[in-house]
């Protein structure tokens, strides 16, 4: 007699999800690759394909030692710990070198502020060398005399951006991460009372999720609005430049310039306040193109093959926010610039606190609450 | 070999298709797909043609990219103008 066939049980595509998360940049899926990595399965769900927000267009220095106040330091550098010791060998391909950096400094007046950054950077166990004219040719031969100085430090390096998005995405999918590509969120509804449950209505349907991770970087704050929640992040604007191929010329990472390890240069560091428009413009293409070549001479005759301009998902104070949101249980937010420098450590946190609910370094520091009553 | 610049291949994009990916502007990002030299000039084209086969889409559901500047090879030196200003701002942000 044939074994009566027992039906495989089937997934209640009406049920409620576990985690969901809300954006799938390098934030969302740094969380989703965390999580899974301690067994949890979360759904990601992004408006397009992942690289299509900000963490398309980027440096991807893994930058420490400017960073400041010192715990914002502190924790870049656990950050960039964790991709050396963690992450890279976790993940091979995604191009994490720990080049060491340099932050240019102009004039000798600048000098007195580098030690002074040395010396407050210092507690936090941030090394720093303020190195002189002479002392930057030693580090960067290609660099024009007319840079006076620099802070360097070792903790300083770089990722490929596109190549980390990937394998963190590629990783949490094998690991059972589900992802909802090209599906847009258009509103969000808290169900409280009984059990709470969070609704997310997209352009393909309904989806309902004990827990809410708010990672869609810049538009992190039209989301959370219907919430009632105040998301302070605006956009600034970034414009680099991307050179040809080149041989090694730059060892280390500097603080508007690195070179890929395919050989491009890229560079530039505007700040702009343009709202939601990511053109690039020729008034600032044309100031950086100057700085570049009065930085390292040789770029004169090296030819663009690309410009790219990027928005940064830019917190009212600067610093992240991460953590769970005040008096809405279950609901998480993590918006930040820096994404790159900072994706190990988020994607650590984050994991911790929906799994454990505590985390194993402070974080109350970058807490939402911070912003309460102005 | 569907882009020679960076020497993406058939079984590249196919691995894309494979992560989720649905429109040229992610094959680019995950494979370098159309970031060499050319700038999509020559590839572009056949990209869009595999992408609209395996996905049974017709090639004009793939609106055309956001042309950069500059849009072809130029020595940074011809981008200065001698009264640009250098771009304001900490150069700490990245
Ligand atoms: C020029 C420039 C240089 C930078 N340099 C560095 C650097 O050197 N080092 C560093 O660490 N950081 C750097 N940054 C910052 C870094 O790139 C960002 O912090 C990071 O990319 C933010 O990632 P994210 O996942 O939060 O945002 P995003 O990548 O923007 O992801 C948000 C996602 O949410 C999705 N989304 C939005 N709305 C919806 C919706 N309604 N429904 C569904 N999905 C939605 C979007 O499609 C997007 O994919 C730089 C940024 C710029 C612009």
């Amino acid at each position: 007699m044939a074994e009566p066939t027992v039906p495989a049980p089937q997934a209640d595509p009406n049920a409620d999800l576990d985690v969901l998360i809300l954006g799938g940049g390098v934030v969302g899926n740094t969380i989703a690759f965390h999580l899974t990595e301690r067994g949890v399965r979360p759904t990601v769900i992004d408006r397009g394909f992942p690289l299509s927000g900000t963490s398309g267009s980027t440096q991807a220095w893994i930058w420490v030692h400017t960073k400041t106040p010192g715990f914002y330091g502190e924790l870049s550098l656990a950050s960039a710990d964790l991709y050396r010791d963690t992450l890279a060998p976790r993940l091979p391909g995604i191009e994490y070198t720990r080049t060491g950096g340099l932050s240019l400094l102009f004039s000798r007046d600048e000098l007195a502020r580098a030690e002074r950054l040395r010396d407050a950077q210092r507690p936090y166990g941030i090394d720093i060398e303020v190195v002189g004219r002479e002392g930057v040719r030693r580090l960067e031969p290609h660099l024009s005399p007319e840079v006076a100085g620099a802070t360097f430090s070792p903790h300083d390096g770089n990722v490929n951006p596109f190549q980390l998005v990937r394998r963190l995405l590629a990783a949490a999918q094998a690991q059972g991460a589900a992802y909802r590509f090209y599906e847009r969120v258009v509103s969000l509804r808290e169900r409280r009372g009984g059990e709470r449950r969070f609704e997310v209505r997209t352009d393909r349907g309904l989806l309902r999720a004990r827990r809410l991770v708010l990672a869609a970087g810049l538009w992190t704050p039209e989301l959370a609005a219907p919430l009632g929640v105040e998301i302070p992040v605006r956009p600034v604007r970034g414009q680099i430049l991307v050179s040809e191929p080149l041989p090694p010329v730059l060892g280390h990472t500097l603080n508007f310039m690195r070179q890929m390890a395919n050989g491009e240069i890229l560079f530039g560091y505007s700040q702009e306040e343009a709202g939601r428009d990511r053109r690039s413009t020729w008034d600032v293409l044309s100031a950086t193109a100057g700085l570049g070549i009065r930085v390292l001479p040789l770029l004169r005759g090296v030819r663009l093959v690309r410009a790219f301009s990027g928005l940064r998902p830019m917190p009212r104070d600067g610093l992240p926010i991460v953590g769970e949101v005040p008096g809405h249980p279950g609901l998480f937010v993590a918006v930040m610039h820096s994404g790159y420098t900072l994706a190990p450590l988020i994607g650590t946190v984050m994991a911790e606190l929906l799994v454990q609910g505590h985390t194993s370094i402070p974080i109350e520091g970058l807490s939402l609450a911070r912003f309460e009553g102005g | 070999m569907l882009c020679r610049c960076e020497d993406v291949r058939v079984a590249d994009v196919r691995a894309c298709l494979a992560l989720g990916a649905r429109d040229p502007d992610a094959v680019k990002r995950l494979t370098r797909y159309g970031m060499g030299l050319c700038q999509w000039r020559y590839c572009r084209s056949a990209l869009v043609r595999y992408l609209a086969e395996q996905l049974g889409e017709s090639p004009a559901a793939f609106p055309t990219p956001r042309l950069r500047l500059p849009t072809w090879p130029v020595p940074v030196q011809a981008l200065v103008r001698p009264e640009a200003v250098a771009p304001s701002g900490s150069r700490d942000l990245g």
